[in-house]
């Protein structure tokens, strides 16, 4: 099994030791909760959009994971991973609504995937078809293997935290990374895969 | 190493820039498995790129509301930390250390369990101007804020939060007539459940548990007039309007009373120790 590269979590937010601002917000220090969320909306928003693509029960999910992470901040074990401990109550609050809206049997409205703002003028047309249709391609992917993949590429998490985050094994949370990548790739160059089994060898 | 054995590994790497060494022979032979590679290595790069909207305005509303709700925050300065070597004073907060956590966290969580509802299933502005969704729901925003700061911060005990929570139905009852002329059956129906579990698990709940010889008889008697008279009034609001309200909102309006009138009936029993 190769070994799991990553890096630990980088200082979050940029105020210094994040564990000191998180203990000052364990104590009631609002203004260090605060810089905490400013921290770190932007990343778990950005994970529960590609989870919800819908902007506005995103921003919901996002704003309710702050607030129940204020109020069970003194639950938290100082020491271990914030991130991975916020991001696990943003998946369940994600699992939530998604068990409300079966039983409401209203599912959200998936939105086209947003414009690419971020893209500057030195975007090729490759990329910006490239781009297309992985935003496309993921849209198509099982929730779960979504999950996993979008921990792993943009927040760069090792398997250890996206298996504490969706609750699962460490190999697990591999395994899905792999076959959201796998499938992916094959959308994004399905010359390099012609003959491809789509389930392959679980890597080892 | 086959090819597809490799590709697998590739794939499954924490970050395919960095193959293991048992991959390396292979890919320093194998100008497909480098190809295979660096298309890895260009998915991750085009996932990290992947277009989301913006939430600057959202996560603004938030940081208001926190910093605009509960008590001021005492601090003092404290030496600094010898592990960052900062000179810097730290604020540090001395307003929750008087809290009994244990005790209030109950409390917050369930609170957090009916005020998220309400903020996840409160009517939203639909296809209106940014402006104009922004005011209410921000307003919305504050209060939900400051109700469970309340009850984290200063509603320890049964009878503090009998008071917070029946503030918060005023608010529901609040939302409700302020948008029931265009809401939607279901926003309405999600209000009015809401407005349900706020005086049942909330006002009715914690009513029950103020025990007896903690209050005067003074006191008590306030805790319980003002829990009623939100409720009366939302009585009296909600049956009016009802009778008037589009047919979207007339069943939630009716509930909305209804539920008020059960609640308030519960407080006068428990109020004379009939419950």
């Amino acid at each position: 099994m190769p070994p799991d590269l990553d890096p630990p979590p980088p200082d979050l937010t940029g105020f210094g030791d994040e564990s000191e601002w998180i203990a000052a917000a364990q104590a009631g220090d609002r203004s260090a909760f605060a810089r905490v969320v400013n921290a770190y909306w932007d990343r778990l928003y950005r994970w529960l959009y590609h989870l919800t693509r819908d902007r506005h029960r995103a921003e919901d999910l996002t704003q309710e994971t702050f607030m129940k992470a204020l109020a069970a901040m003194k639950s938290f074990r100082a020491g271990s991973n914030f991130r991975a401990w916020l991001f696990r109550i943003g998946h369940n609050n994600f699992v939530n609504l998604k068990r409300a809206e079966r039983k409401n049997t209203q599912p959200a409205n998936d939105e086209p995937p947003a414009a690419d703002t971020a893209a500057g003028p030195m975007t090729t047309a490759a990329d910006r078809e490239a781009l297309e249709k992985v935003a496309k391609a993921i849209q198509e992917l099982p929730t779960d293997f979504r999950m996993a993949l979008m921990l792993k590429a943009e927040e760069g998490m090792n398997y250890r935290e996206i298996a504490a985050v969706l609750k699962t094994t460490e190999e697990t949370a591999r395994w899905r990374v792999f076959k959201a990548r796998q499938k992916l790739a094959k959308v994004l160059s399905p010359d390099l895969y012609p003959d491809a089994d789509d389930e392959g060898e679980r890597p080892a | 190493m086959t090819c597809d054995v490799a590709r697998n590994r590739l794939l499954a790497l924490p970050d395919p820039t960095r193959p293991t060494d048992d991959l390396l022979p292979h890919l320093g032979g194998c100008a497909a498995c480098r190809a295979v590679q660096a298309e890895a290595v260009r998915l991750d790069a085009l996932l990290k790129r992947l277009p989301v909207p913006s939430s600057e305005a959202r996560k603004a509303a938030f940081l208001n509301a926190l910093d605009a709700a509960g008590p001021v925050i005492r601090t003092r300065p404290v030496v600094p930390s010898s592990l960052t070597g900062s000179g810097a004073f730290k604020p540090v907060v001395s307003w929750l250390k008087r809290i009994d956590w244990k005790y209030a966290g109950g409390g917050v969580a369930a609170c957090l369990v009916l005020g998220i509802g309400i903020w996840f299933l409160a009517p939203k502005p639909k296809g209106t101007e940014p402006e104009q969704a922004a005011r209410p729901k921000s307003e919305r925003l504050a209060r939900m804020v400051k109700r469970t700061t309340d009850l984290a911060t200063t509603a320890h005990a049964p009878h503090q939060r009998v008071g917070v929570f029946a503030e918060w139905t005023a608010d529901l009852k609040g939302e409700a007539c302020d948008v029931y002329k265009v809401a939607d059956r279901e926003d309405m129906n999600a209000l009015a459940s809401q407005y349900e579990k706020v005086v049942s698990e909330g006002v009715v709940s914690q009513a029950r548990q103020i025990e007896a010889g903690t209050l005067t008889p003074g006191e008590r008697s306030r805790v319980f007039t003002d829990a009623m008279k939100q409720l009366a009034d939302a009585e009296t609001d909600a049956s009016r309007l009802a009778g008037e309200a589009p047919p979207n909102a007339r069943d939630a309006l009716a509930k909305i009373a209804r539920t008020a009138q059960d609640g308030r009936r519960t407080l006068a029993k428990l109020a004379e120790g009939k419950q």
